[in-house]
C-alpha cells in the first residue's frame, strides 16, 4: 500500500520538535567549517566530558557499544569472558593453567619478555583459592621468572605509591605557599632532560661495550641502540615531564627487563627513571634553599604527610587535616589520594612477600610451581587481586564489574591491563585531580598510543602516531581531511590525556579541535537528541546519526520502553512497534492522519523478517526498515531516554523538556547555543 | 622486469605476512569460550532452559558466524602487489578487542536465538547481576 503524503499537522508537530533540538545545538558543521573552535576551556571540557560519557565503551565501535550498553545481558557477559580469554592467550604458560580445555603446558619463554606485568598479574590472579584448585596437573609456572616479576612489580608499586605521596606534598604546599615560593622548588623540564640525556649516553656506552650479550642480545642490539639514539634526538632540546617519563618507561620495559638491570649501573638507571630524577633534583634544591621560611614550610608539609600516611585511625585522618586548616575540597582530595596510595603500597608489599617466598622461602628450590605448590603458596600469602580475568569468569555479581569496566573504557582498558596500577586506582588519581603522571607517563599510555593509530584504506599523507588527528579519506567530499570519526587515537585523546594536555592539543590548531567538534556534532546526545517527558510519556527526536525527521514516542515504564511509536516525516507515516528483548519484533503501520496519535485508519501488520522480504518495497516496508535500522544503532538512545525521563539517570541525557515548562539541563556542558 | 620483481617481492611479503599472522580466535579460544560460557554456573545455563551440549552447539555456530564478519573485516587487507588478502599480526590490545567483539556478537546472537527459553526471574533479567 502506498501511504498518502502531506499531512501538515504531523509535520508541524514534528518540525516543532526538531527545531527545538536544532535550536539547542551548537553549529558544529566541521565539514563546512562554519564554526570556529571554542576557546573557553569550560566549553571544550564540557564537550569532551559528554563524548567520554557517550563513548565509555572502548574496543567497540559506537554500534557495538550501543549493543553492549543496552543490548542483551548475554552479549555483555560473552564479551567479558572472551576479552579475558584474549588477555590470557598471549601468556601461553598461564593459558595452559587457566584456560579450560588446554591440556598441555606450552613452552614459550618470550611470553615473559613481551608482557612482564600481565604475566605476573595473571599469575597473582591465578593464586586465588578457587583458581588454584581448578588448575590442571599440567600447569607449571617458572618459579625464578615469577619471583623476578614480583620483585620488579613490587618496586614499581612502591614507586607509584611514592609518586602519589609526592603529589600529596605538592597539594599541601600549594595551599601554604605563594606561587613565587613554589617556583623556587620547581624542577624545570630542561634539568630533567639533561639528566635523561646523561642516562641515555651512559646506557648507549654500556650497550655498545656489551660483547657477551648480557645487556642486549645480538638480535635486539641494533634496535636497542636505535631507540636510544631516537630518544636522545627527541629530548635534546624539547620534551616535557610526561613525554620523557612515558618514553623512558617504554624504553625500560622494552629493553631493560628486571634480570639485566643488575648489569647496569644504578646511577644510570636512576637517570632514566624521570620521576626519580625529579625527586632527586628537587631534594637538592630544597637543601640549598636560602629561604628559611620556605625550607621550613616544605619540611612541615613533609612531616604532615608523614603523620597522615602513617595514621592507623582511618576516620581520624580528616580531623587531623581539618586541624591543620586545609579546606574541605583539599582534604577530600588528600584522603582519596592517600587511600589510593595505601592500596598500591599494600599490593607492593604483598608482591614483595611473594617474591621472598619464591626466592628465599621454602619454595626456593623449586624450578616450577605445580598446582599443589601454588595452592600452598596462595594460602600462605593470601594474595588477593580482584582485577583479574579469571575472577570474572565465574560471573559472581559484583566481582565481574572489573572487566566490564575494563572492556568498556577505551584508553583505560589498555592501561588497566598493562599498568601495574589497577583501573580503579587510575580513576581515583584522575578524580582527585593529581598531576596525572601515573596516567600519561605510564607505559600503558605509551602502549595505547602505539597501537591505536590506524589509517583508512586511502593513503592520506602517511601518518604520524603522535598526532591525535588522523587524516582519512572522506568519500563524500573525495578529499583527505581530519577524521571526525572515532578511532583509537581519538579515544586516546579523550581517555588518555589530562585536561591540560587535552586543552593544549586543542589550542595547537593542528586539527584536533575540528576532530572534537565533528565527533561532538555527530555523537553527543545534547547535540543530537531532543527529549520531552510528560510523566512516563517520552518523546525522542533527532537521535542518532540519521535522526533528522524522525521521532519516537513511548511510555518509559520501569521495565523498559512500551507502546512505542515511530514517526517519519520522510514517509509521512507512523507505526506502533512491538519490541522483543529490546529489538524490533513487529509493527502495525499507518498513514499519518491526525495531529498527535498514531493508529487512525487502516493499519497493516509487518514482522521483523517480512519487511526485509524480496519483492516490492512499499513505503510501509521502507518505514519499518528505517525504524529497524535506527533502532539497532540507537537502542541506547531509547534505553537512556527511558532512564532520563524516570529520573533514574543523568548519564547520556540530552536536555530534557518536562511537561509544565521546566527545561532541565542534565548534561554538564554549559552556555552555548546557536 | 620491474613489474615481475614487484610481484615476486609482493609474493614473498605476502607469504611472510601470512606466516606471522595471528589466528586471533583459534581453537584454544573456542574451547575455553565454550567451556566457560556453558559451565553450570554461567549466565547462559542458569538463565535459559538449555542443555550444556545445545549451549555449546549454538554458541559455536554463532561464534563461527561472528568470527567471519568481525575478524576478516578488520584485520585482512588486500595486498597491493598481488591482490590477495593478507592478514597481519595483531597487537595484544587488538587481540583482546577482537575477542571481546566476537564474544559480544556471539552472545547477542545466542541470547536472541534462545529468547523464548529465558527464565523470568529477576536475577536473570537484571543486567547488573551479571556484570
Amino acid at each position: 500500500m502506498i501511504l498518502r503524503r502531506g499531512l501538515l499537522s504531523f509535520n508541524f508537530v514534528l518540525a516543532s520538535m526538531l527545531s527545538v533540538a536544532h535550536a539547542n545545538s551548537v553549529s558544529l558543521d566541521s565539514k563546512n567549517g562554519r564554526r570556529s573552535c571554542p576557546t573557553n576551556p569550560d566549553e571544550i571540557m564540557g564537550m569532551i566530558d559528554e563524548l567520554k560519557e557517550t563513548f565509555e565503551c572502548g574496543g567497540f565501535n559506537l554500534k557495538e557499544c550501543n549493543q553492549y550498553r543496552s543490548g542483551s545481558i548475554g552479549g555483555g557477559v560473552a564479551a567479558s569472558v572472551a576479552a579475558g580469554i584474549g588477555s590470557l592467550k598471549s601468556r601461553p604458560r598461564l593459558a595452559a593453567c587457566l584456560l579450560p580445555g588446554t591440556t598441555a603446558s606450552i613452552q614459550l619463554p618470550s611470553a615473559i619478555e613481551r608482557s612482564r606485568y600481565q604475566f605476573a598479574l595473571n599469575a597473582l590472579g591465578f593464586l586465588q583459592p578457587n583458581a588454584a584448585d581448578a588448575a590442571p596437573g599440567s600447569c607449571n609456572l617458572p618459579t625464578k621468572e615469577l619471583a623476578k616479576e614480583f620483585t620488579a612489580m613490587s618496586r614499581e608499586h612502591h614507586d607509584e605509591a611514592a609518586k602519589i605521596r609526592g603529589q600529596m606534598v605538592d597539594a599541601m604546599l600549594s595551599q601554604k605557599l605563594t606561587p613565587a615560593a613554589l617556583e623556587k622548588i620547581e624542577v624545570p623540564d630542561s634539568a630533567l632532560r639533561a639528566k635523561l640525556l646523561e642516562g641515555l649516553d651512559e646506557l648507549e656506552k654500556a650497550v655498545v661495550a656489551d660483547k657477551d650479550g648480557r645487556i642486549s642480545s645480538p638480535r635486539s642490539k641494533t634496535m636497542f641502540l636505535d631507540e636510544i639514539k631516537k630518544l636522545k634526538t627527541q629530548f635534546r632540546s624539547v620534551g616535557n615531564f610526561a613525554e620523557m617519563h612515558s618514553a623512558s618507561i617504554r624504553l625500560i620495559d622494552n629493553y631493560i627487563p628486571a634480570d639485566i638491570r643488575g648489569d647496569l649501573s644504578s646511577s644510570t638507571l636512576e637517570k632514566l627513571r624521570v620521576w626519580n630524577s625529579q625527586a632527586a633534583i628537587r631534594a637538592e634544591k630544597i637543601a640549598n634553599l636560602d629561604d628559611p621560611a620556605l625550607k621550613a614550610a616544605y619540611k612541615k608539609a613533609l612531616s604532615e604527610v608523614d603523620v597522615l600516611t602513617g595514621m592507623t585511625d582511618w576516620n581520624g585522618r580528616a580531623d587531623y587535616l581539618k586541624g591543620l586548616g586545609y579546606p574541605k575540597n583539599v582534604i577530600d582530595n588528600l584522603l582519596e589520594a592517600d587511600g589510593t596510595r595505601r592500596n598500591i603500597s599494600s599490593r607492593g608489599s604483598a608482591l614483595q612477600m611473594a617474591s621472598h617466598d619464591l626466592s628465599f622461602g621454602r619454595l626456593k628450590d623449586k624450578t616450577v610451581l605445580a598446582a599443589a605448590d601454588l595452592k600452598d603458596f596462595m594460602r600462605s600469602r593470601h594474595i588477593n587481586f580482584y582485577d583479574h580475568p579469571l575472577l570474572r569468569f565465574s560471573h559472581v555479581p559484583g566481582l565481574n564489574s572489573g572487566l566490564v569496566k575494563t572492556v568498556g573504557s577505551a584508553g583505560r582498558a589498555a592501561m588497566a591491563k598493562l599498568s601495574s596500577v589497577a583501573a580503579g586506582d587510575l580513576a581515583g588519581l584522575t578524580k582527585v585531580g593529581l598531576k596525572g603522571a601515573a596516567l600519561v607517563g605510564s607505559k600503558a599510555f605509551a602502549a595505547v598510543s602505539e597501537t591505536a593509530f590506524h589509517m583508512g584504506s586511502v593513503d592520506c599523507r602517511g601518518g604520524n602516531p603522535s598526532v591525535y588527528v588522523t587524516e582519512v579519506y572522506d568519500s563524500a567530499t573525495e578529499r583527505c581531511g581530519p577524521s571526525t570519526e572515532r578511532n583509537g587515537m581519538t579515544d586516546t585523546f579523550l581517555f588518555g590525556l589530562t585536561k591540560d594536555e587535552q586543552l593544549k592539543e586543542i589550542q595547537q590548531g593542528n586539527g584536533t579541535c575540528a576532530m572534537l567538534m565533528g565527533m561532538y556534532d555527530r555523537y553527543a546526545p545534547s547535540q543530537n537528541w531532543n527529549l520531552s517527558c510528560d510523566g512516563e510519556a517520552a518523546t525522542l527526536s533527532g537521535a542518532g546519526e540519521n535522526g533528522g525527521g524522525q521521532m519516537v514516542k513511548f511510555r518509559a515504564g520501569p521495565s523498559g520502553p512500551q507502546n512505542l511509536q515511530w514517526f517519519s516525516t520522510d514517509l509521512e507515516a507512523c507505526a506502533n512497534v512491538s519490541l522483543k528483548n529490546g529489538e524490533f519484533d513487529s509493527a502495525v503501520a499507518y498513514e499519518y492522519e491526525n495531529g498527535g496519535a498514531c493508529g487512525a485508519g487502516e493499519g497493516h501488520r509487518h514482522t521483523a523478517s517480512s519487511i526485509w522480504n524480496r519483492g516490492t518495497v512499499t513505503d510501509e516496508k521502507k518505514l519499518l526498515r528505517q525504524f529497524s535500522k535506527w533502532q539497532k544503532e540507537n537502542s541506547y538512545a531509547i534505553a537512556s531516554a527511558a532512564d532520563c525521563c524516570q529520573g533514574r539517570s543523568t548519564s547520556m541525557c540530552p536536555d530534557v523538556n518536562r511537561a509544565g515548562g521546566n527545561r532541565i539541563r542534565t548534561t554538564r556542558r554549559t552556555g552555548t547555543s546557536k | 622486469m620491474h613489474t615481475l620483481l614487484l610481484v615476486i617481492i609482493g609474493l614473498i611479503f605476502n607469504v611472510a605476512m601470512l606466516g606471522n599472522a595471528v589466528a586471533a580466535w583459534d581453537k584454544q579460544s573456542e574451547t575455553a569460550f565454550l567451556a566457560l560460557m556453558c559451565s553450570s554456573d554461567s549466565y547462559f545455563l542458569k538463565c535459559f532452559d538449555m542443555t550444556r551440549e545445545k549451549c555449546k552447539t549454538d554458541l559455536n555456530k554463532s561464534v563461527n558466524e561472528c568470527r567471519d564478519s568481525v575478524e576478516i573485516a578488520k584485520f585482512t587487507k588486500k595486498s597491493r602487489a598481488t591482490g590477495h588478502p593478507t592478514t597481519r599480526p595483531l597487537t595484544e590490545k587488538e587481540d583482546i578487542d577482537l575477542h571481546a567483539k566476537i564474544g559480544l556478537c556471539a552472545g547477542l546472537k545466542v541470547e536472541k536465538l534462545w529468547s523464548d527459553r529465558k527464565a523470568a526471574s529477576q536475577e536473570c533479567r537484571k543486567r547488573e547481576n551479571w556484570q
